[in-house]
Formats: structure tokens, C-alpha cells, sequence
């Protein structure tokens, strides 16, 4: 989205364009009138030209160099690293409070027959574990929360393990607790969510 | 994680300009300064998350590598020479280790090279000595800046999703129209800071 200058420019420069035009100008954002004078301008004004050679080539490393934010559950681990006082992250094993599973066994009328998805509600070390596992295609789409109190680290990693190997995991878990992991083979039997701070074991295989 | 009473004691003081520089935080680092180390991490996470991407790694093996560079800095700190250039220390570490790991996947797809594999030499990561030098110098300088000047220009030029002028305003809460002329005098600032060249 860059415009260049035109071969012929016609007419004398205006005076009153400024750097700020001219960034304007090489990101494409001015009308084509706007456009046609600061393109003279700049081709009759060294300063102006080495402004937008300048800015052209800024434009081409920042492309380069853009990158997404790193993930939210990482700060705290590299913030361990340097801490002497830090201690390996506590690991608890996650109480099922909810499994809507077994109100399907215990014939609660409203649960279905065979259900494909279904939600548990755990509870570990102060932390309330939300998750949604539902069936895709014959694989598992997973998503869920952790509430964390206020003053340990809420985002969070999330492995789906199967016999106690790690066969996915997303390290982009956001900064209010949110976890995701689509289509992981259907036989995981836990699900492993930790950060900094915790490890936290959720067993999946009811 | 807060400071105690004898971290602080630890903790490097602000130049004039209000910054810190690497020599003294990487010295207060080395004091055991839990506060130094987290300014080294603010500093260069991004710098060393990005690097990982850009070498062709997944979020979550670009996780991991910064995790491992920053485990080999405080490894490090005793005989790091050049604390000025932690940035070029931490960058080149950064692709070499994001080598190994994109290496070791290689080979485990294909199951036939060896650990003599001459890719595996250190020498060969490095890639071209003028685009890490530019690299560097574009994020030490974005460093310097002005903390709303840093803010605006890295929504504006450094988010691969490249939101617009509004969006932008409204993530940072300021009305649309000053987003354009407030990026022209950050980014005046910041050609100024290229032009006289690394700290």
C-alpha cells in the first residue's frame, strides 16, 4: 500500500507539506489529489524524499519483524526463572464436582440418551476448572475455563494426555483462564492445565 | 512477585533519561535482583518469541525455545562480556536453538539423518549478519521510545493483523483523529533514535 512518485509531476510543490503527509502519503492513505501534491512535493524536496525513502524501508523491516503477542501464560515463567525463591509449580489432582456423564447413567430425564458432549465442573487448590468436551468427527473439541484467585497466575497451558503421554497441547491460553484444544484423538484420558505457578491434573476417563 | 527489602537494595538506578541499561540490570541480575531480571524479561520476550516464529516454529515450540533462551541467559549472566548487546546474544541463541528444534523435527520425520548432520553446526544459523543487525537495532530503538509512542507504533506496524487506525483507537483509548498525527511524531522520534545508531 505504498504510492509512488509520478514521472511528470505537474505544478509547483505546496509549502505546507509536512512529514506527516508524506508518511500519509507512502502508506496510500491520501485522495489522489492530496496524493498528486505531495508527490511533487517530495520530488522536489530532498528532505521530504529522504522522509519517505526512510519511511518505505521502516514499513519493510516492521513487516518483517511483525509478530503475534507471545502467549499470556509465558511472562510468569520466564519471570520464574530469575526468581532464587521460586518453587517448581504446586501439582493437584482436580475433585470432580460436576459430570454431566453421570446424570446420563443416573437417568436424569433431561440428559439425553448418548451424549457426545458433555461438561465437567472441578474444583482444585482455591481453582474452579470449567471444561466443555464435545465430539468432532470422531475426535474431541475441548474448551475451557480455570478461575484462578486473585493473586496467582490465570492463564494457563492445557495438555490432553493419553497413558500418560502428552499427545496435544496449545500454550495460548488467555489471560482470563480460556483454554482450547480441537480435535484430539477420543480416547485422552486427562486433561494436564498448568502455568508458573500450578499444575493442575484433570482426569477425563470419569 | 514483588521485591524484598534486599532485592531493592539490588536494584540498578535509572539513568537521567529514566532508563536502565542492560550492563546495570544484567549486574543487578547477577546480584540475585528479581526486579532486574523481570525488566531484562519485558524487554526482550517479545524480541525472542518473535525471532522463534520467524524461524518457521509453532506457538507452542516458540514457547518453549524462549523459555530455553531465557533459562541460558540466567545460566549465562557470570560470563556474558558484552551486556550492552544482550539483544544480539539473546537473538542469535534464539535461532539456534529454534534450528535445533526445527532439525530434531526434521529428523524425527524422516528418520535418516544422523547426529553428525553438518546443519547441526552452530555456524551455519547465524544467517545474514545485516538483517540481524537491523533487527536488533529497529527493537532497541522501538525500546527507547516513549512508552505511548512504543505502544501506538507496534499496534500500527508490528501486529500482523494490522488494525486500523480505529481499532488501534480504541485499544489504546484515544480518539481516532490523533492516531495519525501522534504516529508522525513518533515515528520522527523514532528515525532520530536509527540515526544515532544502537545504545
Amino acid at each position: 500500500m505504498t504510492a509512488d512518485v509520478p514521472e511528470h509531476p505537474e505544478g509547483p510543490p505546496l509549502r505546507d507539506v509536512g512529514v506527516a503527509q508524506v508518511f500519509d502519503w507512502v502508506e496510500g492513505r491520501l485522495d489522489a489529489d492530496a496524493a498528486g501534491r505531495v508527490a511533487a512535493a517530495v520530488g522536489a524536496d530532498d528532505e521530504l524524499a529522504s522522509y519517505a525513502e526512510w519511511f518505505r524501508s521502516f514499513l519493510a523491516d516492521a513487516q518483517a519483524e511483525a509478530a503475534e503477542e507471545s502467549p499470556p501464560v509465558l511472562r510468569p515463567r520466564l519471570e520464574a526463572i530469575g526468581d532464587p525463591a521460586s518453587q517448581p509449580g504446586r501439582q493437584v489432582v482436580a475433585s470432580v464436582v460436576v459430570d454431566t456423564r453421570r446424570a446420563q447413567l443416573t437417568g436424569v430425564r433431561s440428559a439425553g440418551r448418548r451424549r457426545s458432549s458433555f461438561r465437567l465442573e472441578c474444583e482444585a487448590d482455591d481453582h474452579e476448572i470449567v471444561v466443555d468436551l464435545s465430539d468432532a468427527d470422531g475426535r474431541l473439541d475441548i474448551h475451557g475455563q480455570v478461575l484462578s484467585p486473585d493473586d496467582s497466575p490465570s492463564a494457563f497451558e492445557v495438555a490432553a494426555m493419553r497413558s500418560g503421554s502428552t499427545v496435544a497441547r496449545n500454550v495460548s491460553g488467555d489471560s482470563l483462564g480460556g483454554f482450547d484444544l480441537l480435535a484430539v484423538p477420543a480416547d485422552v484420558d486427562a486433561l494436564v492445565l498448568s502455568n508458573a505457578a500450578l499444575t493442575i491434573r484433570v482426569a477425563l476417563d470419569g | 512477585m514483588t521485591d524484598s527489602p534486599s532485592d531493592c537494595l539490588h536494584a540498578p538506578a535509572a539513568s537521567d533519561a529514566g532508563e536502565v541499561t542492560n550492563t546495570a540490570l544484567l549486574a543487578a541480575c547477577r546480584s540475585g535482583s528479581r526486579a532486574s531480571w523481570q525488566t531484562i524479561v519485558a524487554r526482550y520476550e517479545r524480541l525472542v518469541f518473535g525471532v522463534a516464529r520467524r524461524e518457521g516454529l509453532a506457538v507452542e515450540d516458540a514457547h518453549d525455545v524462549t523459555q530455553s533462551v531465557f533459562e541460558q541467559l540466567f545460566d549465562s549472566l557470570e560470563r556474558i562480556e558484552h551486556p550492552e548487546q544482550v539483544a544480539w546474544w539473546l537473538m542469535t541463541v534464539t535461532r539456534r536453538t529454534a534450528w535445533r528444534v526445527r532439525s530434531r523435527e526434521r529428523r524425527e520425520a524422516a528418520s535418516t539423518t544422523t547426529d553428525d548432520d553438518p546443519l547441526l553446526d552452530d555456524t551455519a544459523v547465524a544467517g545474514p549478519e545485516s538483517e540481524t543487525v537491523r533487527t536488533i537495532w529497529l527493537y532497541e530503538s522501538m525500546l527507547r521510545l516513549p512508552e505511548p509512542c512504543r505502544q501506538l507504533l507496534h499496534h500500527l506496524y508490528f501486529d500482523p493483523t494490522m488494525p486500523s487506525y480505529a481499532d488501534v483507537a480504541i485499544r489504546l483509548g484515544r480518539p481516532v483523529g490523533s492516531i495519525g498525527p501522534t504516529r508522525a511524531r513518533c515515528l520522527e522520534r523514532l528515525r532520530t533514535l536509527l540515526e544515532d545508531g544502537p545504545s
